[in-house]
């Protein structure tokens, strides 16, 4: 990777960062939502390993992994949600959701 | 010993607090209470060890210690959960735990009403808190852990005064006695903080590592008979009085006889009431620099010894006279530390637990046999009826007064004499060169009259003389007994006579601890003295070495006087009833009244303080701050929010994570910016 | 040479499917092409010598939560939804399409400030099990992998509590 260096792996994290905000903020089906909530995590995740590289020091895989573990906690605990509230409403269309309006 | 062992002495009694507390119902008086009695009773035996092992270390040792965690390390203060057992913990867990436990044995008999059935678990767990809470206080080697303590045997107290709570005038008792320790308590804390503020650099809040500092820059509090160093020491005796009632805060310790007897017998005679001398004798060093403050302690150790022999000597209730004489004798112990005597104020201290505790366990089997009969005047004759409580009740009689042999006798006169013999320097509360000491051994003298005279009133009406109960009807409420012989007294069980017998023993045997120059007992000669000196050693008190004759001579008078004094209540209250109205004829009526009365304290402080209290809270704070300026704000606020959502809220909150995302995003968006423009 | 063409190649494939994800009307070709995206990223962590972490994202990431994704889908029975009923955008589509970009902007001029290029080499062992297990356990991150454990522990519950009808 020494050809390579750091600046296109930060760049592709980057972009894969934005692609999941734009996707958690345009898009309507709850399912995609969470979708691009784990590509925001991914983009991260790159960011934390290619630092790791850039430093040569291991600590970057360890926070990979620990998101990783909040990830599947969140993916799972998400799903079931979206579980309940399609049975609740028989849709997973984001705009019919608003119980928390004042 | 391994010094960690240390942490297992206030470890059992927390231990039977938890079994006892998660067993709650399904401990029968019984179990819970043979549980609370084995806990202390191992903690008893670890003191002892402790005890021992310093004994036997001759004064090579010169402490245990071990810190069980750290609890507290900021800016360099460290303050750790850590006991200490230097000779004068050591003395007093043995006394606590020793006690302690026998008050224990004697409680399964005593809570053995039927009404209590339910309740009996409580009472014990509350026991063997406040006997955790007690080695805390003893234990600590800091003044955290003491105040823990200190805070915590104040709260058993309070939830033991009010064991039966559902008697209101009961409740109110424990409230009145944990309000007027909380004032105290106040006072200790401002003196704690004066203390630590006022070492600045060299703060510490541990007894060893203060007495060093101390001893290296004493300039800190102000150098010796500084006002620094007086005020730090009044306001920790301000503690002192609340908790150990003294003068002006004694007030509660009398109403605290509201809860069972053993409570009163082991918290309010034997223990909790004595933290206050204890803590002025683990802090002997900083007393001793302020002489001010040293009069202030003996001038009021001695005004509450009279104070409340005067009210003992007409009071009826058989617990009211041992409370007034318990603030009484606690006042001796005070004039004891008061003048210098720190060793013969902490015998006292000993002394007064065995017989003190005697008196009130004696009292309450009275009480047990009586049926809850508590009036004097409806006693009598009782020994006939009960021998083994008679007895021994007739040595702690003995013991009190100071007849010569008993333990009293010895504490008491040690203290009296050194009272007279103490450098009236050290006891400057009005200058160093008035004879305070003569004046105030005066106080204490006139003092030991009157309590041989209330106490020979107390036993000669309860054991002497013709039975007068059962005419009162006061067996009323166990009408369905239906039998007369049913309220007819008997001798209480064993497991309540035998800590009777026990401790009848040690209040004769007591004095053995610290015997008198004068027998010359070969090594017994002032054994306490020597074990203690360690730890007094610094404060370097100062006595006139009279001639011996005069030491001699000063206590062949008080004995006199109390064998006139014993004969003369016998004759009056048994033989010839004529002389006592003669005698009342000469002493003024308000004096009479007076004494009645309790000198209508009560009255003042209920006029000069709770009135006003009561009154301002209720139409200044109350009407005014609260109702409408807090509650206006409050409501004010509460109503311009909601306003102000209604208005404007509604268009954001429209519930659709969605949007709250965009927000958040948005924010974000702005703080990269801002990190990117910034970089 | 050869390494970067192979790193750009997979980069950009990673960045289309992943583009591909926020994009599929149906959410099981978003989830067919998250799965893409997540073996392109394992490709690139092996690049970046993080060998463990490659491993742990295929068993995690492409297997696990997706599987779960692909699941939940399933049970819902959403057939490619219906255009009608559910148009693409949310109301404010265009908002969140400058926000996003915003973010996205901000990231890249941010990264372009960092001036860290240099990227050399490293040791043989660097990023396997082994180091990772190490600097995990030797209790440097134990107590955040505890907590860890205890939280996918808390989620589990949560999630068999929420979705059951009747407990």
């Amino acid at each position: 990777m020494d050809q390579v260096g750091l600046y296109p792996v930060l760049f592709t994290s980057a972009l894969l960062f934005g692609l999941g905000v734009t996707g958690v903020l345009t898009r309507r089906n709850v399912l995609i939502v969470l979708m691009s909530i784990e590509l925001m995590l991914n983009g991260v995740n790159l960011a934390f390993v290619g630092f790791a590289r850039h430093l040569g020091q291991v600590d970057g895989h360890a926070f990979a992994i620990f998101v990783m573990a909040v990830a599947a906690a969140e993916a799972a605990v998400g799903l079931a949600l979206v579980l309940l509230l399609f049975r609740h409403k028989t849709s997973v269309d984001l705009e019919t959701f608003d119980l928390l309006r004042g | 010993m391994n010094p960690a062992l240390l942490s297992l002495v206030p470890g059992f009694p927390l231990l039977g607090v938890i079994v006892i507390a998660l067993l709650n119902r399904k401990a029968s008086r019984v179990v819970a209470g043979s549980i609370a009695t084995a806990m202390v009773a191992l903690s008893a035996v670890l003191s002892f060890w402790t005890l021992f092992t310093l004994v036997g270390a001759h004064g090579e040792l010169e402490s245990l210690h071990t810190v069980l965690y750290r609890w507290i390390d900021v800016g360099g203060v460290d303050v750790n959960i850590a006991f200490m057992a230097d000779p004068l913990t050591a003395v007093m867990m043995c006394v606590v735990t020793g006690v302690g436990s026998l008050i224990h044995l004697y409680s399964i008999g005593y809570m053995d009403d039927p009404a209590d059935a339910n309740s009996t678990w409580r009472f014990f767990t509350y026991l063997n808190l406040f006997v955790f809470s007690m080695l805390l206080l003893i234990m600590g080697d800091n003044f955290l852990v003491m105040f823990v303590g200190w805070e915590g045997v104040g709260l058993c107290s309070y939830l033991l005064i009010g064991f039966w709570y559902s008697n209101t005038e009961f409740a109110k008792a424990g409230k009145k006695a944990f309000v007027t320790n909380r004032v105290g308590d106040f006072s200790f804390l401002l003196g704690l903080f004066l203390l630590f503020w006022s070492l600045g650099e060299h703060a510490t809040l541990q007894f060893s590592e203060l007495k060093e500092v101390l001893g290296a820059h004493p300039e800190l509090v102000g150098g010796h008979g500084g006002t620094l160093v007086t005020a730090i020491c009044l306001l920790l005796f301000g503690g002192a009085t609340g908790k150990s009632a003294q003068i002006p805060l004694f007030v509660w310790l009398p109403d605290a006889m509201a809860g069972p007897t053993p409570v009163s017998a082991l918290i309010h005679a034997a223990t909790m009431v004595t933290s206050g001398i204890y803590m002025i004798c683990r802090l002997n060093f900083l007393f001793a620099m302020a002489p001010v403050a040293m009069g202030a302690v003996a001038t009021i150790g001695a005004l509450t010894a009279f104070l409340a022999a005067t009210i003992a000597v007409s009071q009826n209730d058989i617990k009211k006279v041992l409370a007034y004489s318990t603030v009484s004798q606690l006042g001796y112990m005070f004039l004891g530390v008061g003048v210098g005597a720190f060793t013969a104020g902490f015998f006292h201290v000993i002394t007064h637990a065995f017989f003190k505790a005697l008196l009130f366990l004696g009292a309450g089997a009275v009480i047990h046999a009586m049926h809850h009969e508590q009036d004097m005047r409806h006693m009598g004759g009782l020994l006939g009826k009960m021998k083994i409580t008679g007895w021994t009740m007739i040595i702690a009689w003995l013991a009190i007064i100071g007849f010569p042999g008993f333990s009293g006798f010895f504490s008491k006169d040690e203290i009296l004499w050194l009272t007279f013999a103490a450098d009236p320097a050290q006891v400057a509360l009005f200058g160093p060169t008035v004879p305070l000491p003569k004046f105030l051994w005066g106080i204490g003298f006139i003092t030991a009259i009157l309590t041989a005279f209330y106490m020979s009133r107390l036993v000669f009406m309860t054991f002497f003389g013709e039975f007068r109960g059962g005419r009162h009807g006061h067996g009323d409420d166990h009408g369905d007994d239906g039998n007369a012989h049913a309220h007819e007294p008997h001798e209480v069980s064993p497991v309540m006579w035998g800590p009777l017998v026990v401790l009848a023993v040690l209040s004769v045997f007591g004095g053995l601890l610290n015997l008198p120059h004068w027998l010359h007992a070969g090594n017994l000669t002032g054994w306490l003295h020597h074990f203690l000196e360690p730890v007094f050693e610094d404060a370097h008190m100062r006595f006139d070495a009279a001639p011996e004759h005069l030491e001699l001579r000063i206590m062949a008078l008080t004995i006199g006087v109390v064998f006139f004094t014993i004969y003369a209540a016998w004759q009056m209250l048994m033989k010839n009833p004529e002389i006592k109205h003669q005698i009342e004829h000469f002493i003024p009526d308000f004096a009479i009244a007076g004494s009645i009365n309790k000198w209508w304290v009560d009255e003042l402080y209920e006029f000069a303080i709770i009135k006003p209290l009561v009154l301002g809270s209720r139409q200044v704070l109350w009407a005014i701050v609260d109702a409408l300026v807090i509650d206006g704000a409050v409501n004010g606020t509460a109503r311009l929010l909601s306003g102000a959502s209604r208005a404007y809220g509604q268009r954001v909150q429209v519930g659709k994570v969605q949007v709250y995302a965009l927000a958040l995003a948005s924010g974000a968006a702005l703080l990269i910016f801002a990190f990117a423009v910034g970089s | 040479m050869l390494q970067a063409v192979i790193f750009y190649l997979l980069a950009i494939a990673t960045v289309l499917s992943g583009l591909a994800v926020i994009t599929r009307r149906n959410p099981i070709a978003s989830a067919v092409s998250l799965v893409v995206t997540f073996f392109f990223l394992a490709a690139l962590y092996v690049m970046l010598g993080a060998h463990f972490v490659a491993v742990t994202q295929v068993l995690v990431y492409a297997g696990a939560v997706m599987v779960l994704f692909v699941f939940v889908i399933m049970l819902l029975n959403l057939r490619g939804t219906d255009p009608r009923e559910l148009p693409d955008l949310a109301p404010r589509g265009l908002v969140g399409l400058a926000v996003a970009g915003f973010i996205g902007m901000g990231l890249v001029v941010s990264i372009d400030a960092l001036r860290l290029v240099d990227m050399g080499p490293v040791a043989d062992d660097f990023g396997t099990i082994q180091q990772v297990g190490t600097i995990i356990f030797d209790g440097t991150y134990l107590l955040p992998f505890e907590v860890a454990s205890a939280l996918l522990t808390v989620a589990m519950v949560g999630a068999v509590v929420l979705a059951k009808r009747e407990i």
